[in-house]
């Protein structure tokens, strides 16, 4: 019997990953860390099983039959670090024929220029890179011992069921709050659609090539972020954007920062606090969905580096080792992407 | 309030009149007793004495709904039953709550059980809803009532046979700004309804002790019939001062031999259009519009104190109660339920009352179609996943 486990499989990525296989006829089981969140999953007929990657016990009987693991769960320091620890330990243990992680090129920090593989990691830009270094650091440690490791580091990845880069952004090209921002937006958006990530962890499952490697999963075509923004806001129908200046967002950014490290704190240590506040005061109710909207359309202060940042993460080791090309351009999976945004009744 | 007790009591006794009668007069009743209930606090009753009480399913809405109200009560410890297919799951809870009566079956119950609430998975509501009622027991069910209508049908009857009272949990019927929007529209206010227009949906994070949201079971629907069971019961009240009955024009979902995580529903009463749509994957805009003649009402789905009121351009708020959290207005209802235990109380609404919501629930099952979804049917890169595994999935691909 063979079978590919993927973990984090109710997350955007790791969730296209078990649809996608199941689609090919691929035997695939979607670990979830919650039954609550596999919600998109169970729509098919697909084996959804309890795969917590902070439990060892759990991923052990979450691999057991299978041959195979495709790393995707992500989250606190707890679950990218350790989780990642556990998934090597017991995909080691158990001996499985192949391990594909998926890191990020966050791992890279805010480089610019052409970024391969071999490039310098840096984990100062964001505790989210951090922690991508120190799994990969783990995976690596693994390969070492003879595990047959694979790590993947996709880019801006973005299509339907995505939130960060797509949801989002649909939300505040909808508010009309949004527009291009001149040389500031004109960095390189190193845009992949997400079902490409699929197809190259399916090209790292059985590429005997790929192992021990790392490659950057980019998409095929290069685009600025205004260029994104400008596309993805005529697919979603809206009028045309209007270039806007830098400094006021900039000057927002800033001054939204310690709300927004705030808002942060307060959802993941008091949640049920708040949400008791929000229902019996109809005064607060109305500051947090004031402040929650404000929050949506106003960039960080990294959004805002990235928007300008000229780089780019070249795919040719991954097309030369795993065969990897890319197949949806940036027209078709934009396009996608907003047609699925109107269908599901995101635009507000 | 007594004058309402009284013509409630006697339309639920009234067995002779026709049970869509009944329930639209009902809910007239219901509306002013809405705005009366709704601006107390839910009461600290430690002085009353709770009868005995079976809970028949110890997950997440027993914790959530039930057992903080009963705890309330004085006896508390010794008069709940807890009941569980998983005995530790039983015992867990006892511990959690200081209850001394648990068990794994009903052989633990005692035999002058007076009421048992049932908040187990949905497809198990009728069958044990009509155990306890054969017996003369009254019933409080979670919602979604049931599965279908001839299951309602058959624990309304059971409930009659046995002369006990069956409730359910569809707590949104308490909430003051649905109440103020049902008597507007069955006073005809702004005139005729035009449209109602619903966008009902956020991440699925409902604490699911087991997995049986997710089974792949017929019984296992998705979020039409979790999230649908509110809603649709509330579209059937406030039309129901009209003399017609939904229909149900087009639904659509997501599911692919699974169930719906997103459905959309388009219904038609008379010259009324009503358009919904849910969700369980993400935040939709929550938000509900009546437009009628004259005017358009319209608020936020989870804000029970306040409405906008849009007429000739000009937006009104109207705040019809005191901001209160969601979970007291079932701690509420449950209350409502032990004072009918007791007899000191009448049902604030009974079961029969949301029998329209679920075959208006089962009929958009069974005419629903998939949407379409390109995402999947244009996508490149899975006919290549098919064509690169097709011929090695009889052996070891990563050999």
């Amino acid at each position: 019997m063979q079978k590919v486990l993927v973990t984090g499989a109710a997350g955007f990525v790791g969730g296209w990953v078990a649809e996608s296989f199941d689609l090919a006829g691929i035997p695939v089981r979607a670990g979830v860390r919650r039954w609550s969140s596999a919600s998109r999953l169970v729509r098919r007929k697909l084996e959804v099983a309890p795969c917590d990657v902070t439990s060892v016990p759990q991923l052990r009987a979450a691999m057991a039959d299978c041959d195979a693991v495709i790393h995707c769960a992500v989250g606190n320091e707890e679950v990218t670090v350790r989780g990642t620890e556990n998934v090597l330990a017991v995909a080691h243990e158990m001996r499985l024929e192949r391990i594909v992680h998926l890191s990020s090129v966050a791992v890279y920090g805010e480089p610019t220029g052409i970024v391969p593989e071999d490039h310098p990691r840096n984990g100062s830009s964001s505790a989210y890179a951090l922690h991508k270094i120190s799994a990969e650091n783990i995976c690596e440690k693994y390969m070492q011992l003879g595990a047959p490791v694979v790590i993947l580091r996709p880019t801006i990845v973005y299509g339907p069921f995505g939130y960060t880069w797509t949801v989002s952004f649909a939300h505040r090209l909808f508010s009309g709050k949004w527009g291009t921002f001149g040389k500031h937006g004109d960095g390189t958006c190193n845009l992949v659609y997400v079902t490409d990530v699929v197809q190259a962890a399916a090209r790292a499952l059985t590429s005997d090539r790929a192992v021990g490697a790392t490659f950057n999963i980019n998409g095929g075509d290069i685009v600025t972020w205004n260029e994104y923004f400008r596309r993805f806001n005529a697919a979603l129908g809206q009028p045309p954007l209007k270039e806007q200046a830098i400094w006021p967002i900039a000057a927002k950014s800033r001054l939204m920062a310690p709300i927004r490290a705030a808002g942060r704190f307060g959802l993941s240590h008091c949640k049920d606090w708040l949400m008791s506040l929000n229902a019996k005061s109809a005064l607060a109710a109305q500051y947090m969905r004031a402040t929650e909207s404000s929050l949506k359309v106003t960039p960080t202060a990294g959004q805002l580096r990235l928007f300008g940042r000229k780089v780019d993460y070249p795919n040719y080791h991954a097309k030369e080792l795993l065969g990897y090309q890319p197949l949806v351009g940036v027209s078709q999976g934009v396009q996608t992407a907003a047609a699925w945004v109107r269908q599901k009744h995101l635009l507000f | 309030m007594r004058p309402i007790l009284a013509c409630q009591t006697m339309l639920f006794s009234a067995d002779g009149a026709s049970l869509e009668r009944a329930y639209r007069i009902r809910l007239e009743t219901l509306c002013k007793k809405g705005f009366q209930l709704m601006g107390s606090a839910v009461e600290k009753r430690y002085e009353s004495t709770l009868p005995k009480i079976a809970i028949i399913g110890c997950g997440a809405a027993a914790r959530e709904f039930c057992l903080p109200v009963l705890n309330r009560y004085r006896g508390f410890r010794n008069s709940v039953w807890l009941v569980d297919l998983s005995g530790p799951q039983a015992k867990s809870l006892a511990s959690e709550f200081g209850v001394e009566n648990y068990g794994s079956d009903y052989s633990c119950l005692p035999d002058d059980l007076a009421a048992a609430f049932i908040t187990t998975p949905h497809h198990l509501h009728a069958e044990q809803a009509i155990h306890f009622l054969n017996q003369g027991q009254s019933v409080f069910v979670e919602k979604p009532l049931a599965m279908s209508a001839l299951e309602v049908t058959n624990m309304i009857a059971a409930a009659e046979a046995g002369r006990a009272t069956l409730m359910v949990n569809n707590c949104r019927r308490l909430f003051p700004s649905y109440c103020a929007i049902a008597s507007k529209l069955h006073a005809t206010e702004f005139g005729n309804i035009r449209a109602i227009r619903i966008c009902d949906g956020s991440p699925f994070e409902w604490k699911s002790v087991s997995d049986f949201y997710l089974k792949h079971a017929d019984q296992a629907k998705g979020v039409f019939l979790d999230r649908g069971a509110h809603t649709l019961d509330l579209i059937c009240w406030w039309l129901s001062s009209f003399n017609e009955t939904p229909q149900v024009v087009e639904a659509l979902w997501d599911a692919m031999g699974g169930q719906e995580a997103s459905m959309d529903v388009q219904l038609t009463c008379g010259s009324t259009v009503v358009e919904l749509a849910f969700s369980r994957l993400f935040k939709l805009q929550n938000r509900y519009t009546v437009e009628c003649d004259t005017a358009t009402i319209s608020g936020r789905l989870f804000n029970p104190t306040s409405i906008e009121i849009t007429r000739q351009g000009k937006r009104q708020v109207v705040h019809v109660a005191k901001p209160r959290g969601y979970h007291e207005h079932a701690w509420q209802l449950i209350d409502n339920f032990i004072g009918v235990v007791r007899q000191t109380e009448e049902p604030f609404f009974k079961a029969i009352d949301v029998a329209p919501s679920i075959s208006l629930i089962e009929e958009a099952y069974r005419k629903a179609n998939a949407f379409d979804m390109p995402w999947y049917s244009s996508d490149p890169n899975i006919p290549w996943l098919r064509q690169q595994f097709s011929g090695q999935l009889s052996h070891n691909v990563f050999k």
